[in-house]
């Protein structure tokens, strides 16, 4: 997460209108949900990976580790729909197990394939906004979409104490293990505590003086702040609804065939 | 003709559950067109003292008064102090609440009811005259601690306070930040704005402000001109301060008749090393 929040401030799509990535991340989201076809899910994760590599600068590797996360993921729950414990085999394959079978059929395999296809894809769609976008920018896109203000002001305060919080836990953790505080399991256990304890107390502290300080700069209830200026472009947009206009089309295609 | 600017009146304050006051019948008067030094140990009252100037803590007992009118703690009342009356304060991560710089920056702005046209405007200008424009787009979160105190100042330059106050505004920086922000403060009471500071550094004090106020137990133990103030041994023992070093060195080199009795106290190192090559 922290990684993913250093490359959206590199990329070179960051300062590309976030509402368009928004739509577009999220337009090609729903086409890989509804089309659920092999053929567009390999489209979109081809047209997010290049997208994020080649147009935000996110080195390839970094891509790969990031998408292999949910592949692991994926594979494992992929895996319990395809095999199946029964007492008849199927048709793809069967291991005799006793007087049952470990077995799994075709259209279970396909089916199961075409399921981890289109949750990667739509993976894919997320990634491709949350590496290319700071979470300040999806806030302002979120208030554009009239979410109320009150979950948007959480959000911000929430972010920004992540790493605050971060801090305070990595510099006690440094600090404990300095004096041996991570000698054996037991020991450790007992800072960890420790630690958690104090990084709630000290960030209930934070959290006062922030406010105090919010109030010196006359916070009256209401978070106002200026949203990021990046004007949306015309050969952005259009890229944009040829791209989604095509992988619609694909996806109505297919459902006609079938 | 100076005229009063802050103003304290036997002011008391103690915080829920401390049996000791923070502030302990304080009074003060602070003149319009002065650098003001507050020094004295951790825990003196400083900080509270500033928290009580812009109406974030509301004295127990006495009153505080800006330019002669007592401070108002109704909603409009307080707004209209914060606007004139701003506090850096001493943790930039108790102050920087955006992940982003700019919004951090424009947030007061915005606040005192500028457009966003407007406070983008004033924001950028205060990054390019603090020269932060080079990380005005990078999260907060990933600036180093003197560019977060760069941007703490910034977020209160940009409301353009009559009053500024800095809680100890070096204090953790490099020698090269603590430049950049003494530098900073020059410019901000150069450009007119009153500036008030908390600071255990002797020698900075010494050479910049035009009063010093000596707090210790919540108290106004002593103020003075930092020439009246550093004189005095027995004064600076009880806060636990050293005098300057100019100062210290002066005194020796005037008793030990290397320097002639009655120059006026110099100010700096070169001041002193002028009267020495003269």
């Amino acid at each position: 997460m922290i990684i993913i929040d250093k490359l959206c401030y590199q990329s070179k799509l960051r300062c590309v209108n976030a509402m368009e990535k928004f739509i577009f991340a999220m337009l090609t989201l729903i086409l890989c949900i509804v089309s659920r076809s092999f053929t567009v899910s390999v489209l979109v994760l081809f047209i997010t990976g290049i997208l994020t590599v080649r147009g935000g600068g996110i080195p390839v590797s970094r891509y790969i580790k990031a998408m292999l996360v949910p592949v692991v993921f994926l594979t494992l729950s992929t895996l319990a729909i395809i095999v199946n414990i029964t007492r008849t085999p199927l048709d793809a394959f069967a291991l005799p197990a006793g007087s049952y079978y470990i077995t799994g059929s075709c259209k279970g395999i396909t089916e199961g394939l075409r399921l981890m296809l289109t949750a990667l894809s739509s993976v894919s769609c997320l990634y491709f906004l949350s590496m290319n976008t700071p979470v300040t920018d999806i806030l302002e896109v979120l208030k554009r979409l009239h979410v109320p203000r009150i979950i948007l002001e959480l959000m911000l305060l929430t972010y920004r104490f992540i790493f605050l919080m971060l801090n305070l836990s990595s510099a006690i953790t440094t600090a404990q293990n300095a004096r041996l505080g991570n000698k054996d399991l037991k020991t450790s256990r007992t800072s960890f505590a420790r630690m958690a304890g104090s990084v709630l107390i000290l960030s209930l502290k934070q959290s006062n003086a922030l406010y105090d300080a919010m109030e010196a700069r006359c916070y009256d209830g209401v978070i106002r702040i200026l949203p990021a200026h990046h004007p949306a472009r015309r050969s952005e947009m259009i890229a944009i609804a040829v791209c989604d206009f095509l992988l619609a089309a694909i996806t109505i295609f297919i459902k006609i065939r079938r | 003709m100076p005229h009063t600017l802050l103003k304290a009146d036997d002011i008391c304050y103690t915080y829920d559950g401390d049996h000791t006051p923070a502030l302990d019948h304080l009074s003060l008067e602070i003149k319009s067109g002065r650098k003001i030094a507050c020094m004295g140990s951790n825990g003196s009252g400083k900080s509270t003292f500033f928290l009580c100037c812009n109406g974030i803590r509301r004295p127990d007992h006495g009153t505080l008064s800006y330019k002669g009118k007592p401070l108002d703690y109704s909603r409009k009342g307080l707004l209209d102090l914060r606007r004139k009356i701003g506090i850096v304060f001493q943790e930039p991560d108790h102050q920087i609440f955006c992940a982003d710089v700019q919004q951090d920056i424009s947030f007061g702005v915005l606040n005192l009811g500028y457009t966003e046209t407007e406070a983008r405007k004033k924001a950028a200008q205060v990054m390019e005259n603090l020269g932060i424009t080079p990380f005005a787009h990078k999260p907060t979160h990933a600036l180093s601690g003197g560019q977060k105190k760069q941007v703490a100042i910034a977020g209160i330059l940009a409301m353009e306070p009559e009053l500024i106050i800095l809680d100890e505004p070096a204090a953790s920086l490099d020698p090269l930040h603590t430049e950049i922000v003494h530098r900073l403060i020059d410019q901000m009471a150069d450009a007119g704005t009153a500036v008030m500071l908390s600071t255990h550094d002797v020698e900075y004090a010494y050479a910049w402000a035009d009063d010093i106020f000596l707090f210790h137990n919540g108290r106004i133990l002593a103020q003075g001109t930092p020439e009246e103030i550093f004189t005095q041994k027995p004064l600076l023992q009880t806060v636990n301060l050293n005098p300057p070093a100019v100062l210290s060195l002066f005194q020796r080199l005037t008793e030990e008749q290397v320097l002639p009795a009655g120059l006026p106290l110099p100010k700096t190192m070169d001041e002193l090393i002028g009267y020495l090559t003269r």
